[in-house]
């Protein structure tokens, strides 16, 4: 019934522990990827924008 | 939501209608120009997270035409089902990602509290949505899952209509009316910004037209 991609569940996944911070080493991952992108979406700049006031863009 | 005169149309078709087309400004439905600040890249993760959610209801409806066999056993099931797992991971962090983006520019300025807050039930409505998308699983994880949160849940006294040992209830809670519920407010959420702009950062001038 089950293919050969299956995963057992039954096998605790290794976690990270840092006194009361305990995560596993997947959800760690995530988030940082994701605190590097907010940071990334900040600094790193936007193709074609240039610097101004609130004026709307025209064409 | 509305503004303005009150419509003096005699029926309730025509009254609807205006009250319709008054709710975003002229040609902010969907508009072509934004104000320069708007050229960063932290304004994508809305529509990253409204693309993403497109994904997640697409391949929703087709585990639900197909149903759990199919996508625990055939390779096209599974790879539907690993689409719906990874586009609401996607959907998720970049939801978060856009929530840290407007509290960090104070995104309630300007008369868009009720932007923020519908926002924020959106994010509310959508980690009990993958919570019971997680209790619909049909397998041992679903069930572990449900015997760790039912005394949680039970302790703050929802258990007698949300039983999250009910599989058949978490998945009509799951396919029904937290989508319906989370449909309605991510509407409102962008009939909301559509309304009121975009918020500016916060040295920014807003544009007055």
């Amino acid at each position: 019934m089950f293919g050969s991609g299956v995963i057992p569940a039954d096998i605790a996944p290794p976690y990270f522990d840092w006194g009361f911070v305990h995560l596993s080493y997947g959800n760690l991952t995530v988030i940082v990827v994701m605190l590097l992108l907010f940071v990334l979406a900040i600094v790193v700049p936007f193709p074609g924008a240039h610097r101004g006031t609130g004026r709307r863009r025209t064409p | 939501m509305t503004a303005g005169a009150v419509s003096t149309k005699p029926n309730w078709t025509a009254r609807l209608r205006d009250w319709i087309s008054r709710l975003v400004p002229p040609g902010q439905a969907l508009p072509d120009r934004q104000p320069v600040y708007v050229a960063s890249w932290i304004y994508l993760f809305g529509v990253l997270t409204l693309s993403s959610l497109v994904v997640v209801v697409a391949t929703g409806c087709i585990l639900a035409i197909e149903g759990s066999m199919w996508w625990h056993v055939s390779a096209t099931g599974r790879f539907v089902n690993s689409l719906h797992l990874w586009s609401v991971e996607l959907f998720m962090a970049f939801m978060v990602i856009h929530l840290w983006g407007k509290f960090w520019m104070a995104a309630w300025r300007g008369k868009r509290a009720l932007t923020w807050v519908t926002g924020v039930l959106a994010f509310l409505g959508s980690i009990g949505t993958a919570f019971t998308g997680y209790l619909s699983q049909a397998n041992f994880d679903a069930q572990w899952i449900s015997t760790q949160a039912k005394d949680g849940l039970n302790a703050v006294g929802v258990g007698a209509f949300f039983n999250v040992l009910n599989p058949a209830q978490m998945l009509l809670w799951h396919v029904v009316l937290l989508p319906g519920a989370l449909g309605v407010l991510v509407l409102v959420h962008i009939i909301l910004v559509r309304r009121h702009g975009v918020v500016p950062p916060i040295e920014a001038e807003e544009p007055q037209s």
